[in-house]
């Protein structure tokens, strides 16, 4: 919808309430994975976000989420190539 | 990242803060936590001294990742080898989110690689602790595919009381129909214990229903029926002694004898309240020597009670089980895809991040491949 601020906007504010604790700056290539950024409840919100956005159901058995979405770079990706439709 | 935690291994004098931070997990009850604590670490066969890191701020203790000990068996003639199994993962709620829990296991798995330990693996981790682990290089197997039976006469009694609980004039005497509790909670399992047997004209008198464990029985039985060669657990009357006094549930067990013991199956049920479910009844192990004794078996346990759910994991059993389960009126557990879901499913990993996924083994059998194990309930912590 054209209200909605871009994704990677939306991605950013996500992954800020995630890892509220640190003093880490989010930028595009920061790891968040595996750095142990993002961890536990974070991880599970950002999971259930990439499902909303992609409007698909990931699939745990060929997931591998400290390769495919350490930067917000590669969430990005991740989302535009699963992305429904 | 904070970095201010220390990892540290468990020591005896940190029984009482552990018990404490479990409150989180276990259960709301330091003293049944006390029990599953001595229980699964201290008197475990297989792992001692226990192996439970604990990270400490300051001098308190914030955090835990526990390994249990096994011993698995593969191949034929079978080769056996200890191993062990993470779980019990807790942070207190005001160091979550930081960090800690890749603090922890890092600290382990560097642990686990000097003391020689060549994989971990999990059965018991619910959705948030699986998606974790697939983060840190943890690889799912798959799905456990449960099945579950329900009761007709329950669902029948249920949608009769909703029904007179909405109803004008009756819906006072909802609370008196029989059989209200059923959907909230389920008897417990000891009470459909029966020391004199089952009913002979419905059972036979081959069955018996008890609360005790004939763990040289069941081992020997296990024994005599043989082993197809798939990774599984040994069971052996150490191991079945030790395995069914965990204090966080009930057990009952069904046994079928003629000569020897020919079968049996073991229910379980779930004692603390953070339970996954307070109805739900699981068939946690089932062995017999023959599909006429299985099937026995089976529908003991279905006319013991009206079980409201009774559950069994079905991924690595055999057709003909299978079939059997199917007649009997066993489901599929609805599981829908996504993170969402809670699917209890196999998780494995090798301890060195430097092995490639597609040498993960153990004698041939490559551990990512769910048709070369055999997985009983018992093997996890929810069974």
């Amino acid at each position: 919808m054209s209200g909605d601020p871009p994704i990677r906007d939306r991605l950013v504010r996500l992954l800020e309430e995630g890892t509220q604790d640190s003093d880490v700056e989010l930028g595009d290539d920061t790891s968040l994975i595996r750095s142990g950024l993002l961890e536990s409840l974070g991880l599970f919100r950002l999971a259930l976000w990439i499902e909303k956005e992609t409007g698909s159901k990931l699939d745990l058995e060929s997931l591998d989420p400290a390769k495919e979405w350490d930067t917000i770079q590669g969430i990005l990706t991740f989302v535009a190539e699963h992305r429904e439709g | 990242m904070k970095t201010d935690y220390e990892i540290v291994s468990y020591q005896p004098d940190f029984r009482k803060e552990v018990v404490e931070l479990q409150k989180n997990l276990w259960s709301p009850d330091p003293e049944l936590n006390a029990a599953y604590l001595e229980w699964k670490h201290e008197r475990n066969p297989y792992l001692q001294p226990p192996l439970l890191y604990l990270a400490l701020h300051g001098k308190k203790v914030v955090g835990m990742r526990s390994m249990f000990g096994v011993r698995w068996e593969f191949g034929i003639p079978a080769k056996k080898m200890s191993g062990i199994c993470p779980d019990d993962l807790v942070i207190a709620p005001e160091h979550r989110n930081r960090g800690l829990i890749t603090i922890m296991m890092k600290s382990a798995f560097d642990d686990l690689e000097k003391r020689g330990y060549p994989y971990v693996f999990s059965l018991s981790a619910g959705r948030i602790t699986r998606l974790g682990s697939l983060a840190m290089g943890w690889r799912s197997a798959g799905s456990m595919q449960p099945q579950h039976w329900h009761s007709r006469r329950a669902a029948y009694f249920q949608r009769i009381r909703n029904l007179a609980g909405k109803t004008r004039l009756i819906w006072r005497y909802a609370d008196k129909l029989p059989y209200r509790h059923w959907g909230k909670s389920q008897a417990p399992l000891h009470e459909l214990s029966n020391p004199q047997g089952m009913r002979p004209r419905i059972f036979g008198s081959r069955i018996s229903v008890e609360q005790r464990v004939r763990a040289g029985e069941m081992a020997n039985l296990i024994s005599r029926i043989g082993h197809d060669g798939r990774i599984r657990h040994v069971r052996d009357e150490e191991y079945l002694s030790w395995r069914f006094r965990n204090p966080l549930h009930r057990y009952l067990f069904l046994y079928w004898e003629e000569k020897d013991l020919e079968g049996y199956l073991v229910l379980q049920q779930y004692v603390s309240e953070f339970s996954p479910s307070r109805v739900r009844v699981n068939i946690v192990d089932w062995e017999a020597t023959s599909l006429r004794v299985r099937a026995g078996l089976l529908r003991a346990a279905i006319h013991l009670s009206p079980f409201v759910d009774l559950n069994i994991w079905t991924a690595t059993i055999g057709a003909e089980t299978k079939n059997l389960l199917q007649d009997i009126g066993f489901q599929p557990v609805h599981e829908g895809a996504g993170v969402d879901q809670e699917q209890p499913c196999l998780l494995v990993r090798s301890v060195r991040a430097d092995v490639p996924e597609a040498e993960w083994s153990l004698g041939n059998r490559r551990v990512q491949d769910m048709a070369n194990w055999d997985i009983r309930m018992i093997y996890s912590m929810q069974g």
